[in-house]
C-alpha cells in the first residue's frame, strides 16, 4: 500500500490498496471516484470553478486547477484504465470560507467551486453518493482505495 | 521611484517597507520588535502554502487583503499558544490562564497588530513609489494553515500565474514571542 498526496490543482488515479490523500483542505474541493468492481479511485484537488471568468490559462503542472480539468482528466484516466461510467461514483469534501470578512464578491468561492464541480459531475452522470462541504473550517482527507471509503480530519 | 514595473522593483520595495514595519509595533506593544532579513520567492499561487508553509499545521492567521496598485495579501501568522499569549498582553491580563480559544476581544487585538503592519507597510510603499493599496478589514482564523490560505491563493490564481512572497519573523522581547509575516503581491513581471 502506498499514500499518494494528491496537491493543489493536481489529480491522481489509483487502485487497491493504495491511499489517496489530500491535507488541509480550505475553499478547494476534493472530488473522489470510485468504481466499485474494480477498486480503481482517482481524486481532483480542484482549486477555482472554471477558467472562463479568469484571464489565467490552465497550466500543464496544475491540471486540475480548475473543476472542468481535473474531472475530465481523473474520468479519462479511470476509463483508460478499464473502468465503465456507470460504475464510476463520487463523494466530495470542501468549499469552505475561512475569511468572510475578505470577501468581496456575494458568493464565497468555495460554495462556487462546489457548485461547479456538482454541475460537472452531472454532465458526465456520475452519481454524488455523499459530501461535506462548505462551513468555516479545513479538512484533511484520506481516500482508502480498498473499500472506497473517505476519512475526515477537521478541526471541531 | 515610481510603481513597481517589475518583481525585482517590487522586491526591493516590499522589504524596504516591511523592514520598517517593526517599529510601529514596537511603539505599540511597549517591547523590542526585531525582524529577521527579508527573504524573497517567486512561486505560482497553488505553491505558495505547499512550499513555504508546512500545509497541515495549525496556525492563528490574520489575513488582509491589498487592492488596487499592489494587489494581493499579507499574512501574519502565529502558532496557537504564541497568539493566545500576544493577545492576552494585549487585552491587558497579565494572569496565566487556560488556553481555551481566543475570546472576541484578543482577536480584535490581534488583528489591530494586522492593521498596524500592513498600514506601516502600505504608507512606506506609497512613500516610496507613489502607489496606491488600499486594504480590506482584517479577519482571523486558527486553522490548518493550507486550508487557511487556499482561498486567498486561488483568488491570485484567476490574475496571474506567478507571485511574489516577501516573508520575515518577528521577534517581541521579553515577551519572547515570535511571529511570521508574508506578504504575497501579485506578479508584474
Amino acid at each position: 500500500m502506498s499514500e499518494i498526496q494528491v496537491k493543489t490543482g493536481q489529480w491522481s488515479v489509483s487502485k487497491d490498496p493504495d491511499v489517496l490523500v489530500s491535507l488541509g483542505i480550505g475553499s478547494c474541493v476534493a472530488v473522489c471516484f470510485y468504481d466499485n468492481k474494480n477498486k480503481i479511485g482517482g481524486l481532483a484537488h480542484i482549486m477555482l470553478p472554471s477558467h472562463q471568468n479568469t484571464n489565467v490559462a490552465p497550466l500543464p503542472e496544475a491540471e486540475a486547477q480548475y473543476a472542468g480539468d481535473g474531472i475530465d482528466a481523473v474520468l479519462a484516466k479511470m476509463l483508460l484504465m478499464g473502468c465503465e461510467i456507470q460504475n464510476i461514483k463520487a463523494k466530495i469534501a470542501g468549499g469552505s470560507e475561512m475569511f468572510s470578512n475578505l470577501r468581496l464578491s456575494p458568493q464565497s468561492l468555495g460554495s462556487q467551486n462546489v457548485m461547479s464541480v456538482k454541475t460537472e459531475l452531472s454532465k458526465h452522470r456520475v452519481a454524488l453518493l455523499s459530501e461535506d462541504t462548505g462551513g468555516h473550517v479545513g479538512r484533511s482527507l484520506w481516500f482508502y482505495l480498498d473499500s472506497g471509503e473517505i476519512e475526515i480530519k477537521k478541526r471541531m | 521611484m515610481p510603481l513597481p514595473k517589475t518583481d525585482l522593483q517590487l522586491d526591493i520595495v516590499l522589504s524596504e517597507a516591511i523592514a520598517q514595519s517593526s517599529k510601529p509595533l514596537s511603539i505599540l506593544l511597549h517591547q523590542n520588535v526585531s525582524a529577521t532579513a527579508v527573504k524573497s520567492v517567486k512561486l505560482a499561487p497553488w505553491e505558495l502554502t505547499e512550499k513555504l508553509l508546512p500545509g497541515e499545521k495549525v496556525y492563528t492567521v490574520v489575513a488582509i487583503k491589498t487592492l488596487s496598485d499592489v494587489k494581493g495579501f499579507m499574512l501574519i501568522l502565529f502558532t496557537e499558544d504564541q497568539a493566545q499569549k500576544l493577545a492576552t498582553y494585549l487585552a491587558g491580563k497579565f494572569e496565566t490562564k487556560l488556553v481555551t480559544g481566543l475570546s472576541d476581544l484578543e482577536k480584535s487585538a490581534l488583528k489591530e497588530i494586522a492593521n498596524i503592519l500592513s498600514g506601516a507597510i502600505l504608507s512606506q510603499i506609497s512613500v516610496s513609489t507613489n502607489a496606491s493599496a488600499p486594504v480590506t478589514i482584517p479577519d482571523l482564523s486558527t486553522d490548518m494553515v493550507k486550508a487557511a490560505l487556499d482561498e486567498l491563493c486561488a483568488e491570485v490564481a484567476t490574475r496571474t500565474t506567478r507571485a511574489t512572497a516577501c516573508i520575515t519573523d518577528f521577534n517581541i522581547t521579553p515577551l519572547n514571542i515570535s511571529a511570521t509575516l508574508i506578504f504575497v503581491a501579485e506578479s508584474r513581471d
